[in-house]
């Protein structure tokens, strides 16, 4: 089966709006057939001839130099960033630490707000505490 | 040493573990032809060195995340570049100025050939000022880096048959703006 005439008109055209005019760059399989069809085509080969003066502007316009830049300096600056495993250390440390002064300030026993009764209840024998905790103060005596 | 070591994968290699000369060396391979690029892409100088800045930022930052095994160097960076060009774009609808075409340097010894050449120069800035960053990355990559369709294509992040189109139809719309702008176009009532 072979291709209709106009597949590879339309082909050749598109490889050179595309590719320009510079045939070293076409498609290797499509390079021999492209020519063919626009060598028989003066339309094809009024739009190579075209696309090679474009071709000249914008090779220019794209190698044109530009002024030089400090590399140096750039590469300082970016070095200034830590990098990927850095960050993800420091964000580890960081949450280490905040655990680490979490665990060490928490208090191992709950402080009673009223010291007293321990102090004293220490201190005290058995019989004195009893005496202390069921005898009536002069406040207390008026309630009974 | 490092100054021998001239494969650009093994100097990425060494700033995967954190070796800031092999770092420096690798930039001052990139840094020019990169600047290049990105001001091409962007149209606007400035623009283009914080591009490139982010973009080595990115290639220090994520060294590690480099396989040789998926292409080279160039291409690696050279795709962090475009996206970051093509981000930027994104974010600040930039309307960049044409680069003063007084500023476009010319070597020929004949002032009025000089001359002559400026002014070309500066109608292909004025058309290339006209078309999108997608579409003057596909132009830089191929016309100015030597950049096959498969090879712009990985960098763009598409296919090789979309970069064809992307550049028949920058290339057809350059045509069309050059032609208008020639001064017998101009006359033509």
């Amino acid at each position: 089966m072979t291709e209709p005439t106009g597949y590879f008109h339309d082909r050749a055209a598109e490889i050179i709006a595309a590719y320009g005019g510079d045939t070293a760059r076409w498609p290797d399989a499509e390079r021999a057939t492209a020519l063919a069809v626009i060598a028989g085509n003066p339309a094809l080969k009024a739009a190579l001839t075209e696309a090679r003066k474009l071709d000249v502007d914008l090779t220019s316009w794209a190698c044109r130099p530009v002024r030089n830049g400090d590399a140096r300096m750039a590469a300082a600056a970016a070095m200034r960033q830590p990098r990927s495993f850095m960050r993800w250390a420091a964000g580890g440390s960081i949450a280490a630490s905040l655990a680490a002064a979490i665990v060490l300030l928490t208090p191992t026993e709950i402080t009673p707000s009223t010291a007293a009764p321990r102090v004293t209840v220490a201190t005290l024998s058995d019989e004195a505490a009893f005496e202390q905790v069921f005898t009536l103060t002069p406040d207390e005596e008026h309630l009974l | 040493m490092l100054q021998m070591i001239d494969d650009p994968a093994l100097l990425m290699a060494r700033v995967a573990t954190g070796d800031r000369r092999a770092f420096e060396t690798l930039v001052g391979r990139l840094y020019g032809p990169c600047l290049r690029i990105a001001t091409r892409v962007l149209n606007d100088r400035t623009e283009a060195e914080d591009a490139l800045q982010g973009a080595l930022t990115k290639m220090w930052t994520e060294a590690a995340r480099f396989d040789p095994a998926r292409g080279s160097v160039d291409g690696w960076f050279r795709r962090i570049l475009v996206n970051q060009c093509l981000d930027r774009r994104r974010r600040f609808k930039i309307v960049a100025p044409i680069e003063a075409a007084a500023t476009v340097p010319s070597d020929l010894p004949d002032p009025f050939e000089a001359s002559v050449a400026n002014a070309r120069a500066r109608r292909v800035d004025a058309a290339m000022a006209s078309l999108n960053p997608r579409q003057r990355a596909a132009i830089t990559l191929f016309h100015g880096e030597g950049a096959s369709m498969a090879e712009i294509a990985v960098t763009l992040e598409t296919t090789p048959k979309a970069v064809e189109g992307l550049l028949a139809r920058s290339r057809i719309e350059l045509a069309r703006l050059l032609d208008s702008d020639r001064p017998e176009s101009r006359n033509k009532p």
